[in-house]
């Protein structure tokens, strides 16, 4: 009766010719949204590794355990609140500003094993047990006074030198892995990076214990 | 300072920024699309910095985005077990299309109306006081159908008007809040819009459409409310 694919497109909130998304991934949402087993099957297969693996990094880089039924508890949890009320989840997605489907999806599902993290009592009993014993017990611990000054020498640094030290001392992330994310350069994040260090360097250097 | 020394102060960095995470709280939290847009879509330079501040200030929303960043590079490769596969497959999402399409199919006889089918409900309209349009009209020239989609409650009525002609007016009343920028009624043909009207009184008139398969999308501030699916059929005997 209808134009039916054009109608679903309506019902996600854009006209086609607004939807900065591919089309594939226009037709695999559409489909979902109005209740198609087989475009929910489709999603699915395609994202399950995205996910999976989302799953796992985030539980890797909170030191929680990546036991198979965790993981699988998340995985499940994530498409089960993608269809919930409606796919209001599924349908929050729009694509704006050039945003992948993948991205986005990284995100909710990063956010999601965040959030059942905090919220289990024994997880973060798990995590800061973790956390402290995967650091070397035999170095000494730096005292409070010395560790305001090495917190208030962050705080000295612009925004986005504190990211760059945020990604590379927290998240692990590679001099290329940052120049991605910070829209820069290799060399800039290097020559950053050297500099900063050297800031730091400076200010520890006065902290006796180093 | 050594190269042991370098070690050493990025452990103490590496401490004391996972110490600064626990404590984050989820409520001042960026929204999952404003971070998507930051790992893989275009920002301007002065929201780009806006989130850059927010990141560094909150380790949840900074994880996330090295999370999906990570997720998203080429290469990874990640094996999902068949059971669990199936498991998400199984669920079966619910369609919405049921809830917030009202259907209408009416077919032009002579002078008259006839309603075909409709997911609405069918509402007996009394004689009208006065003819609208050029042609002849009467009570059953006229089909109402109403349906509620979502939050709106929507009437549209079909009036048979001159020749092979129909006026539609469309109804919208929210039953919960009202509309944050002002209701949008817009008629499509196919992809082509064929008009659009901001129906600030909830309600919009198109005049002189001939049979054939229309959309009216309901939307406020690009959100949408809903669609109505109407065909009109032509007089099959004339």
């Amino acid at each position: 009766m209808c134009n039916y694919r054009y109608s679903q497109l309506i019902l996600l909130g854009q006209r086609a010719h607004d939807l900065p998304m591919t089309e594939a991934e226009q037709i695999l949402l559409a489909g979902c949204i109005r209740g198609d087993k087989t475009a929910w099957n489709s999603f699915v297969i395609q994202y399950s590794k995205l996910v999976y693996y989302t799953v796992r990094k985030t539980l890797t880089l909170h030191n929680a355990e990546c036991r198979d039924e965790l993981l699988d508890d998340l995985y499940q949890e994530l498409f089960v609140s993608l269809l919930q009320n409606d796919c209001r989840k599924l349908a929050q997605f729009r694509g704006d500003g050039g945003c992948t489907l993948a991205s986005w999806l990284s995100v909710v599902t990063s956010r999601l094993t965040i959030d059942r993290l905090r919220k289990e009592k024994s997880a973060r009993v798990a995590i800061s047990e973790t956390l402290f014993s995967a650091q070397p017990t035999d170095e000494p611990l730096i005292d409070p006074d010395q560790e305001k000054t090495v917190i208030t020498a962050l705080e000295k640094l612009t925004p986005r030198e504190r990211l760059m030290i945020h990604l590379h001392f927290r998240q692990g992330l590679g001099a290329d892995e940052i120049a991605v994310i910070l829209k820069t350069s290799v060399g800039a994040v290097h020559t950053q990076k050297s500099r900063l260090l050297a800031k730091l360097r400076e200010i520890l250097g006065q902290i006796p214990s180093l | 300072m050594s190269e042991r020394d370098d070690e050493h102060m990025g452990w103490i960095l590496n401490r004391l920024l996972f110490r600064q995470g626990e404590g984050s709280a989820r409520n001042e939290c960026l929204d999952e699309g404003s971070l998507a847009i930051y790992v893989s879509g275009d920002l301007t330079d002065s929201r780009r910095r806006e989130i850059e501040e927010h990141l560094v200030a909150c380790t949840l929303c900074l994880d996330e985005v090295a999370a999906a960043y990570r997720a998203t590079q080429p290469g990874e490769v990640e094996s999902v077990r068949e059971r669990v596969l199936q498991r998400a497959m199984a669920l079966v999402p619910r369609s919405r299309a049921e809830s917030n399409i009202l259907q209408l199919v009416v077919q032009l006889i002579k002078d008259s109306l006839d309603l075909i089918s409709t997911s609405g409900e069918f509402i007996m309209t009394a004689v009208p006081a006065a003819i609208r349009g050029k042609g002849k009209s009467s009570s059953s020239g006229t089909v109402q159908v109403a349906k509620q989609l979502g939050e709106l409650m929507v009437t549209v009525e079909v009036e048979k008007t001159e020749g092979q002609f129909c006026q539609v007016t469309v109804n919208v009343r929210p039953l919960g809040r009202a509309f944050a920028d002002g209701l949008r009624i817009s008629l499509l043909s196919g992809d082509r819009e064929q008009a659009s009207y901001l129906a600030r009184q909830g309600s919009a008139t198109f005049e002189r459409i001939p049979p054939g398969e229309y959309q009216l999308a309901l939307t406020d501030s690009g959100n949408s409310l809903g669609a109505i699916c109407l065909t009109i059929k032509e007089d099959g005997r004339e």
